[in-house]
């Protein structure tokens, strides 16, 4: 039972109405954390504004996804880990390498590094030391890609909060938070 | 100040408003949640003080707030997309918080420490 109720057609005003019928035609979907946002149409058109970079940015998809998995796990959000394994294997990713992001790795030499930069972020709330900082350099990503992560890292721990503050129920097939040994 | 509330002003009105975020807090050293009696024309500076407490509860336990501190900004008078508000905010301002420190940008507003008065 979601904590946060969530918006439904229905019971949508007019501009939430407008912006759920929006996503409905972009995702061929309304995810239910969308409709928690969609208490705050501005909040809501805030978050699509950020998830631009999902669909325009310079990272590929599947390393977007692979940080979207490690920061699942790491902030512990099973309705993000249930929805990051189904568009992640949308975007190519298999088993064994949902299971390597998961752990904040890759099976992707240049992902691997992106991966555990996003982790160091959170973990550090940001204090990244010089040499991972240089990792992202010497692995071939720009300053344009090194923001782009913490972009995602920002955009993904938001979703993370919201996901467990509103505790709304998991539309995506259900991924446990319990990782292989 | 003047420079604070220009920047305050240039975000897109939304129904938290921005008065809630001027916490103005009570001029004493001592100030903490645990022994600040408000006084009962302190009422809206009250409502803030469950937002904020809210916001910092989000950020240490990464979401997973008690039922207690939901209802906590329901009494308080919050709505739910005013909750939802606070999450976005709280979201964003992580996401700055990271940039500004991975990135140590240089400080283009006058200096303030992190060291708070004892």
């Amino acid at each position: 039972m979601s904590r946060i109720t969530t918006v439904s057609n229905e019971s949508a005003n007019t501009e939430q109405l407008n912006l759920l019928n929006a996503i409905q035609s972009q995702l061929g979907m309304v995810p239910n954390f969308l409709r928690v946002f969609a208490h705050s149409p501005d909040a809501l058109q805030a978050f699509l504004g950020l998830h631009h970079i999902a669909n325009h940015g310079s990272l590929d998809a599947a390393t977007r996804e692979r940080i979207a998995l490690a920061l699942a796990q790491q902030n512990e959000c099973e309705y993000c880990l249930s929805a990051h394994t189904a568009i992640g294997r949308k975007a190519g990713l298999n088993g064994a390498e949902i299971e390597a992001n998961r752990a904040g790795s890759s099976q992707d030499a240049k992902a691997a590094v992106a991966v555990k930069f996003a982790r160091a972020l959170v973990e550090h709330k940001g204090e990244v030391t010089n040499a991972e900082l240089q990792a992202m350099s010497d692995a071939g990503f720009s300053e344009a890609d090194i923001v782009e992560v913490i972009t995602h890292v920002g955009m993904n721990i938001m979703t993370n909060i919201l996901g467990k503050a509103s505790r709304v129920s998991i539309d995506f097939p259900k991924v446990g938070l319990k990782q292989a040994a | 100040m003047q420079l604070t509330d220009s920047l305050v002003r240039s975000f897109p009105s939304s129904s938290l408003g921005t008065q809630s975020w001027k916490l103005q807090l009570p001029d004493s050293r001592s100030w903490s949640f645990a022994n600040w009696v408000p006084k009962p024309e302190l009422g809206n500076q009250r409502k803030a003080a469950v937002a904020v407490k809210f916001a910092r509860a989000l950020v240490e336990h990464k979401g997973e707030v008690t039922n207690a501190e939901l209802q906590a900004m329901s009494d308080a008078g919050f709505s739910e997309a005013d909750i939802v508000e606070v999450i976005t905010h709280v979201g964003m301002n992580i996401m700055t918080n990271i940039l500004g420190k991975a990135s140590r940008v240089s400080i283009d507003f006058p200096k303030v420490a992190l060291k708070q008065a004892a």
